[in-house]
């Protein structure tokens, strides 16, 4: 479950520390998938996964419930990835060296092949997902992230609700031509 | 309007999934139809790609960050509880120093004004006058003694200064 419960939320604000280990076991992987979403290397994804958290520690203060924890969790990790890459001047190109994606096995008895035939399905839609540009990536990863909706995005990106819904179905649709999924075709 | 018009209207985000005119349109359109269950379809395969695990190193880092914290907070806090400390001991100092200016004050303006009053009573003095005009007279008579040196020099021959004029004339 992405969504935090308030509870546990309350915990962490108190400075309960099994709240805050359970809080970040819960986010890491939203967390860490935005950020590589947003600098596209495992390793500058990790840093910025890392320094959100500990932005998190300091100003889960601030947090007033306003809108979901996690929509609130998400836009720090987005702008601070963002402020990254001004400072940066502008994003990297993604390497085709990256480290191979890890893909847990759900069970170890399963026949090998079928889970060769599943890792590779994944490296292939994930390369199609790096070649997104930025925006479209991230509105992408967020509208797959649990009960996620457009408006939620909208707040998290600091995007116009359409734009949003642009992104996402643009994103699609470039998805399903690379993926050379049948009847989709270039809209010009 | 036609498929390519919707199409590019549901991309652009104006386009509701469930708006009447497209939903209508899809029913009658198969190629729309299918075009629209085609990027649909994609959910299923793309929703559990987006949701990377995170590097084993990267785990164990983020498991330290309210350990850090608490340091931190520790130190931060121990250094809130010394600020009064501190504020209290800067007012005092201030005050102190306050003080310390108005008692010099207090002390010393009533010396600078007798000071002054003694430099104007010395100067204004008979005493002071006797000895002024005692100088002048000093004065006068030395320049006298000198002038009346210089006349008596010049005057007598073989002098030393009429000497060498007569030397240097030879």
């Amino acid at each position: 479950m992405a969504e935090p419960s308030p509870q546990l939320v309350q915990r962490a604000r108190a400075g309960d520390s099994a709240a805050w280990r359970q809080l970040i076991e819960e986010q890491q992987a939203y967390v860490y998938s935005i950020a590589l979403g947003i600098v596209r290397q495992p390793e500058d994804a990790a840093d910025l996964t890392q320094e959100a958290f500990a932005r998190l520690y300091q100003t889960i203060g601030s947090y007033r419930g306003e809108t979901r924890f996690t929509t609130w969790l998400y836009r720090l990790v987005v702008n601070l990835g963002l402020d990254l890459l001004r400072r940066r001047g502008r994003a990297r190109e993604v390497s085709l060296e990256d480290d191979p994606l890890e893909v847990p096995d759900d069970d170890p008895l399963i026949d090998p092949s079928l889970v060769l035939e599943r890792r590779e399905r994944v490296e292939r839609i994930q390369a199609a997902l790096d070649q997104l540009p930025t925006a479209q990536r991230l509105a992408l990863t967020l509208y797959y992230f649990e009960d996620r909706r457009y408006e939620e995005i909208a707040t998290i990106l600091g995007l116009p609700l359409n734009t949003v819904k642009s992104h996402i179905r643009r994103a699609k649709l470039t998805l399903a031509r690379r993926l050379g999924m049948p009847r989709v075709e270039e809209i010009p | 309007m036609t498929c390519e018009e919707l199409r590019r209207r549901w991309l652009a985000g104006q386009l509701d999934d469930d708006d009447d005119t497209w939903s209508a349109h899809r029913a009658a359109c198969r190629d729309c139809a299918l075009w629209f269950d085609s990027l649909q379809g994609l959910d299923a395969l793309i929703a559990p790609t987006v949701l990377v695990p995170v590097p084993v190193g990267l785990a164990a880092r983020l498991r330290e960050i309210p350990r850090a914290g608490r340091r931190t907070g520790r130190a931060s806090s121990a250094g809130r509880a010394l600020e009064p400390i501190a504020i209290a001991m800067l007012v005092l100092g201030l005050a102190g120093l306050i003080t310390a200016a108005e008692s010099i004050a207090g002390i010393a303006s009533p010396l600078v004004l007798a000071t002054a009053q003694a430099f104007l009573l010395i100067i204004d003095s008979p005493l002071a006058r006797y000895a002024g005009d005692l100088v002048s007279m000093a004065v006068e008579a030395l320049a006298t003694l000198v002038l009346i040196a210089v006349l008596v020099l010049r005057g007598v021959p073989g002098a030393p200064g009429d000497r060498q004029v007569a030397s240097r004339r030879s």
